[in-house]
């Protein structure tokens, strides 16, 4: 890899942490804001299927660690990623996420557009607690393999920018976590491609 | 059950109080990868409480519509089981056809479009859950369900991993990437509004019991339901408190339940499962007890049927089929019988899974001496070493040694081998049945057992017993006791008596009838039909809840009752009824004050009871409406008080009334006993009364309490605008205001500066908005509104009747002049003008808006006091000459006439009427002292008169008005009168020629000839103008030809001759003797008048002297008194009538009135005789016909006297 190259990617790579680390900030204000929206929404009795117990927990609700979207597209044969401009947001009662919101940045402004996802909610919080948390929290939707997966290093997942497409890395020890009823293991990025592109020949 | 949630929520946010319907679908995660069709259709299934494993319904789909690989999905679903799925299109096995499958629903696919949303609503509103398929950007597709819609807000359950329940944006949900890819909506399915849905209340069924008990098996009957589809048996070991379900069934009413424990007792009940798969509540237990093993046969299965069963059972009167069941069936319930030593043809037939066959072996088993086991000679019925065809033909012969009765036969098909008789095979079934071995012989018709009877009431029972082998009927004999038998037939084994006779003992026997004879009697039943029931009297009758107008009855009424006759009478009174089917009644629409007495009937269907026990009530007295006492004020401040008062008992509520010290009332009610009245004015004096108002009336006014606010100034509410960064209030002209005031902020304060305007009068106020500067060079002003408002009453606010005083109609950019009124009665006083100057609509009073200004001023009221009709001032007299003057005076304003009186010489005041402040008089006499006053004319009454002031003419000839025409086309060529034969020719136009004249007697008549003049091209060619001519004399010598009879010829039509005529004069008697004018007009196109510039035409003036006699001197008369006679006329002006006061003197001859219009056209004539003595005369003449204006009456004496009057008449 020339000098050049590098000095791109490492730019890239920094303005990518920078504005995850910044955007973090904004999100989770958005979320703050909009959440008792969404909240007042849930219908008497059903709080449980939306991850609270009772509607007083509302008044007890923090606000997480956004994990920024991103999708899989297959372009040219090649595993790309594109960013879905939404984050998902966790709802946490006493320190438990219970659900997550979902934040979407578009030329309007930010704004919660959804929210649910308690199993997804538990499956981030039972993988923080799992594995090592990182500055990096990123949320892959594989709709070929309808398959979502956490991915902590993404940035070293990844390979510069084109076309609003990031590129897989053809060489990387960055793991997937896929979220799946079983306990969340790691999948190398060669299988990931591989499962992916399976699907996509079927 | 319906599972709908209808939730209400309310929003913080957006601040209203919203209904959601939310329908509580299950979560339902996706169990494979690309099951998402598999999960959204298990969700609504399982809330339409079709319960089915995913596995199982992607099975179904595999099954009937292929692409689904070849192994069983519920053991190899992650294989070609998982697999894609469309949502719609009827036949492809979609989520469609899966509802329509399991839920008999019928749907409708729908692509997204933009009634979609109003679909999703009515859906949900339907309790209809709707499965979605969204298409994911950059492929892929995904099945949701929605579920729920509440106020633009989608409820769905994604049955991806960990998503689950969600809420979002409807708008999110059609397209977005919320959460995850993007995805477009695609479509849609529905479920018809015409299919039941689960609203469908699921039966409990009834009358469950258990027959057929053995060791481990019982088989459990009930009554089947209206809607269960199949349904649950569940049951425990008594003691135990964990329920088994035992398999489900479809069977209608029964399921036979296996693999008990020997001699153990258990507690069963059944549930039923309806169409929707909705379940219904479990029934009553039933208690069975099994038989020991030794009391039962043994026990034989096979390990599953899914190798091979039995499919149908022939023999005798069994013929039974039946589907592939588990291991054991037991069918004893099902019997046949055979006789001793007969042989009778026997069909198996059974049924295998694979395709290898012939390796099935029978064995058929019968207890033929009911020891309950198969051990004995000949049980083994038939167990061949080898297998056997599908279908078994063979006879069943019972041997000799076999004893009566019902015995156990055992049919058994094993895989690869026969099954023992208590054995257990790997494949096979083993079906039990029962045979009812009958002796050879004779056939016998069993008597009936178990006679019994039910239903006992006062009038029937119900009779019932067990059915006889071959019978063919029965006869029911009965009778009384001790009575003659009646016999009755039946078919059925059981009989209903009705129309017994009460507390009467029956006797009851039944006999079976065969077809071969009867049998014997049954022992006799004796049945007691029951009492008669009684119609009872009504006991505790009571009376409660008394008020002026009604109470209440009370009683225990009987069981049979029917209804209750209620009678009730004021004390003594006649009776009245009214009937209910209740045990209590209310009495209403009774008068207050009143004793009343009731009493109760009891009316059953078989009869009435006697009357209760008379009760009495007597009603309360009526209510009285209280006026509120202790009516007080307190609390004033400059625009409030406070009225407090005792509350009233029956007064719902008080009404209020507050006036200023003696204006009129306003109300307020309130149903407290205190108000605070707000929005007075300051220092002003106020009256307060009140009234109770009582749901049946209202009280009487209390007494007038007084208090009066405290002094001090008015607080109007702010208004003001936020910016004036774009216009302002430039300036305000308003009367004496004239204020450039700029911009200032928005709002502000110029009540010192004030004007002064009347009330009832109008003043124009202009209005000058200011801009920036930058828009007037782009000129782009914005539209602007303007509003004036003016507190008229004077209490603090703009918001009275008429108080805004002007509003732009429409938008302006330039100066706005407006005339702002105060209206009449208006109170005085210094009030506050209020000026908004708002940016693209009207403000309000009190309003603060975003662009614009708003100024304050004060305005002070002047009274305006009633009009008065003024007297006029500075009357005085000018411009004399020697026959008129001109009077002038300063008027009033609200005249709308002055009646000028005038007199010549202190005689009789004559009145003329003039709109103007001013009046010339023409026409009179020289060297004459006339008096003149004059009086205003108002709407509303006339003022006195004014001062009189006078003056007298100057002395000199009369003056003539002039008149001309133009004579190059046609002039008087010539006249001719007595002295005077003048051939003047053309004279351009007017020509004097007073020297010449001619004497005229006075009262006789003279000839005037005119000759015409034309050019003489004219007269050749015979084309003369049509030419009119009026001759005039001023018979009264005033200077003028307007009076009476002076316009002495005027032509009745155009006269185009150009031939000389002759018109006659005549001189009337009341003409003044002397030297006058006369005037000769020619004219073309119409007549002239005497002082008209003619265009085409020509005058000429002469002298006539008028003479007494051409014996006698003349003698000059003048306007007014005539020494000879005296005469008045009044009203003048007149409007109905005028009377004429007339003195005739003594010998002077009779006396004529002639009043004329001024055409000189008599209109009233009046003739009156004189005698040797005066004579006075009062005459009405009628005017009320005559036409308004000025006419002149001429009275006239036979000695020559004349006097003439103007007369106005209105």
């Amino acid at each position: 890899m020339s000098r050049i190259p590098i000095l791109i990617l490492s730019i890239f790579i920094s303005i990518l942490s920078y504005a995850q680390s910044n955007n973090s900030e904004n999100v989770k204000q958005i979320a703050k804001s909009d959440a008792i929206n969404f909240f007042n929404l849930i219908p008497q009795g059903q709080e449980n299927e939306y991850g609270f117990s009772k509607r007083s927990d509302f008044d007890k609700v923090e606000i997480g660690e956004p994990y920024q979207v991103y999708f899989v597209v297959k372009k040219d044969g090649a595993i790309n990623f594109k960013s879905t401009n939404n984050w998902r947001v966790p709802v946490l009662v006493d320190g438990k996420s219970v659900a997550l919101l979902t934040v979407i940045s578009t030329k309007g402004g930010a704004k919660v557009v959804d929210f649910g996802a308690t199993g997804l909610a538990a499956k981030l919080q039972e993988f923080e607690a799992e594995y090592t948390a990182s500055n990096e929290r990123v949320l892959i939707r594989n709709t070929y393999l309808s398959v979502d997966y956490i991915v902590p290093q993404f940035s070293a997942l990844v390979d510069s920018q084109s076309e609003g497409l990031l590129a897989l890395k053809s060489t990387t020890t960055a793991k997937l976590y896929p979220i799946s009823r079983s306990k969340i293991a790691s999948l190398t990025p060669a299988s990931f491609v591989a499962a992916t592109l399976n699907a996509v020949s079927n | 059950m319906k599972n709908t949630l209808y939730t209400f929520l309310f929003s913080l946010i957006l601040g209203f109080t919203a209904q959601a319907q939310v329908l509580n679908v299950p979560t339902v995660e996706q169990e494979q990868d690309l099951w998402c069709w598999a999960g959204v259709s298990k969700s609504a299934m399982d809330y339409y409480g079709a319960v089915n494993e995913q596995c199982e319904i992607v099975e179904w789909v595999r099954q009937n519509y292929g692409g689904f690989g070849n192994d069983p999905c519920c053991e190899n679903p992650s294989g070609p089981c998982n697999n894609t799925n469309d949502i719609g299109g009827e036949g492809s096995g979609g989520v469609q056809d899966i509802l329509k499958h399991y839920l008999g629903y019928n749907s409708t696919l729908k692509s997204f479009s933009n009634t979609v949303e109003q679909d999703i609503v009515n859906a949900i509103s339907n309790n209809r859950v709707v499965p979605c398929a969204w298409q994911y950007f950059p492929a892929g597709g995904h099945a949701v369900l929605i579920h729920g819609y509440e106020n633009g807000y989608v409820y769905y359950m994604n049955p991806w991993f960990g998503e689950g329940k969600k809420i979002t944006p409807y708008s999110s949900f059609a397209s977005g990437n919320e959460g995850q890819a993007p995805h477009s909506w695609t479509f849609s399915v529905f479920i018809d509004d015409n299919t039941n849905g689960n609203s469908v209340t699921c039966d409990t069924p009834t009358n469950l019991s258990l027959e057929d008990v053995g060791s481990t098996y019982a088989r459990a009957y009930w009554d089947e339901t209206s809607n269960a589809e199949y349904y649950n048996i569940r049951l425990k070991a008594q003691g135990e408190t964990i329920w088994f379900d035992a398999p489900s069934t479809s069977d209608s009413n029964s399921v036979l339940i296996k693999k008990l424990s020997p001699n153990t007792t258990y507690e069963v009940q059944v549930a039923g499962v309806c169409n929707q798969n909705s379940t219904s509540n479990y029934s009553s237990s039933q208690y069975i007890t099994t038989l020991t093993a030794s009391e039962d046969y043994c026990a034989s299965e096979s390990n599953g049927t899914f190798m091979s069963w039995i499919q149908n059972v022939k023999l005798g009167s069994i013929d039974h089929s039946y589907p592939r069941d588990y291991e054991y069936m037991d069918f004893t319930h099902i019997s046949t019988s055979l006789t001793i030593g007969s042989s009778t043809p026997m069909e198996l037939t059974y049924q295998e899974q694979d395709l290898y066959g012939q390796r099935e072996y029978w064995a058929i088993y019968v207890d033929w001496n009911q020891d309950k086991d198969f051990d004995d000679a000949d049980e083994i019925v038939y167990r061949p070493g080898s297998s056997a065809p599908k279908s078994l033909y063979l006879n069943l012969n019972v041997p000799a040694h076999a004893l009566p009765g019902k015995t156990r036969m055992r049919i058994t098909i094993g895989r690869n081998n026969p099954v023992s008789p208590c054995g257990t095979v790997s494949g096979g079934e083993v079906e039990d049945y029962t045979l009812n071995i009958i002796p050879d012989g004779p056939p016998i018709c069993d008597a009936v057992s178990g006679l019994s009877a039910s239903n006992t009431s006062h009038n029937s029972f119900t009779i019932s017993w067990s059915a006889s082998s071959n019978a063919d009927s029965y006869n029911v004999d009965y009778r009384e006791a001790g009575g003659s038998w009646n016999t009755v037939n039946t078919s059925t084994t059981s009989y209903d008596f009705s129309g017994l006779a009460a507390e009467t003992s029956y006797e009851v026997k039944v006999e079976t009838v065969c077809s071969f004879g009867n049998s014997e009697y049954s022992s006799s039943l004796s049945v007691t039909t029951n009492a008669a029931p009684t119609c009872d009297v009504v006991s505790d009758l009571s009376t409660s809840n008394i008020s002026d107008q009604s109470f209440t009855v009370s009683w225990t009424g009987d069981v049979d009752a029917n209804s209750y006759d209620i009678d009730y009478r004021e004390a003594g009174g006649s009776w009245s009824t009214v009937n209910t089917s209740n045990t209590t009644y209310n009495l209403t629409g009774l008068t207050a004050e009143t004793t009343y007495e009731v009493k109760v009937a009891t009316i059953c269907s078989f009869g009435n009871s006697a009357y209760s026990n008379t009760v009495s009530a007597t009603t309360l007295a009526e209510p009285i409406c209280d006026t509120p006492t202790s009516l007080i004020l307190s609390n004033e401040t400059t625009t409030s008080i406070t009225a407090s008062w005792n509350a009233s008992i029956n007064a719902n509520s008080y009404t209020l009334q507050i006036r200023e010290l003696g204006d009129t009332w306003n109300s307020v009610s309130t149903s407290n006993t205190s108000y605070d009245f707000t929005g007075l004015k300051p220092n002003t004096q106020y009256e307060v009364q009140i009234t109770s108002v009582c749901s049946f009336g209202i009280s009487a006014s209390s007494a007038i309490v007084t208090t009066s606010t405290l002094d001090g100034p008015l607080v109007y509410c702010d208004a003001n605008g936020n910016s004036v960064a774009g216009e302002w209030i430039n300036a305000v002209a308003f009367g004496s205001i004239n204020n450039t005031s700029n911009a200032n902020g928005g709002y502000a304060d110029f009540t010192a500066q004030s004007t002064s305007i009347s009330a009832g009068t109008s003043t124009n106020i202009t209005l000058t908005p200011g801009f920036a500067s930058s828009w007037l060079f782009g000129t782009t002003t914005q539209p602007e509104f303007w509003s004036v408002w003016i507190d008229l009453n004077q209490d603090g606010d703009f918001t009275d009747a008429n108080e805004q005083r002007f509003v732009s109609t429409t938008s302006s950019t330039s100066a706005v002049t407006a005339t702002i009124s105060i209206p009449s009665g208006t109170p005085a006083g210094t009030t506050r003008m209020r000026i908004a100057m708002k940016r693209s609509s009207a403000a309000s009073s009190c309003e603060s808006f975003a662009n614009g200004e708003v100024e304050d001023y004060s305005v002070t009221i002047i009274e305006d006091l009633p009009p008065t009709c003024d007297v006029v001032t500075n009357l005085s007299i000018s411009s004399i000459t020697n026959n008129s003057f001109s009077a002038t005076w300063n008027g009033d304003v609200d005249a709308t006439s002055y009646n000028v009186d005038v007199r010549e010489n202190g005689g009789a005041w004559t009145t003329i009427s003039t709109t103007t402040a001013s009046y010339n008089f023409t026409g009179l006499s020289a060297e004459t002292n006339y008096e003149v006053k004059v009086s205003t004319v108002c709407s509303f009454g006339n003022s006195a008169e004014s001062n009189i002031v006078s003056a007298t003419t100057l002395s000199g000839p009369v003056e003539y008005c002039s008149a001309s025409g133009n004579s190059t086309s046609e002039w008087i060529e010539a006249i001719s009168l007595g002295n005077i034969n003048n051939t003047s020719g053309a004279d351009g136009g007017y020509a004097d020629f007073t020297t010449q004249s001619a004497s005229i007697e006075i009262g006789a008549s003279a000839s005037l000839t005119i000759t015409p003049g034309f050019p003489y091209s004219w007269l050749f060619g015979y084309t003369t103008q049509a030419e009119f001519y009026s001759v005039w004399i001023d018979l009264n010598q005033d200077g003028d030809f307007d009076d009476a009879n002076e316009l002495q010829y005027v032509s009745p039509s155009s006269n185009s001759g150009y031939q000389a005529f002759s018109v006659s004069l005549s001189i009337p008697a009341s003409a003044a003797l002397g030297e006058t004018r006369l005037r000769i007009a020619m004219k073309r196109g119409s007549a002239a008048n005497s002082c008209e510039a003619l265009a085409n035409g020509e005058v000429e003036d002469y002298t006539v002297n008028i003479v007494s006699s051409f014996n006698g001197s003349a003698r000059r008369t003048s306007f007014g008194k005539i020494s000879e006679l005296e005469s008045s006329v009044y009203p003048n002006p007149a409007k109905q009538s005028t009377t004429l006061d007339l003195t005739i003197p003594a010998n002077s001859g009779n006396a004529s009135m002639r009043l004329m219009d001024l055409t000189g056209k008599s209109v009233v004539n009046g003739k009156w005789s004189s005698s040797e003595k005066e004579q006075h005369i009062q005459e009405t003449i009628d005017v009320s016909s005559l036409p308004k204006g000025l006419y002149l009456m001429q009275v006239i004496l036979e000695n020559g006297a004349s006097q003439n009057h103007k007369l106005v008449i209105e």
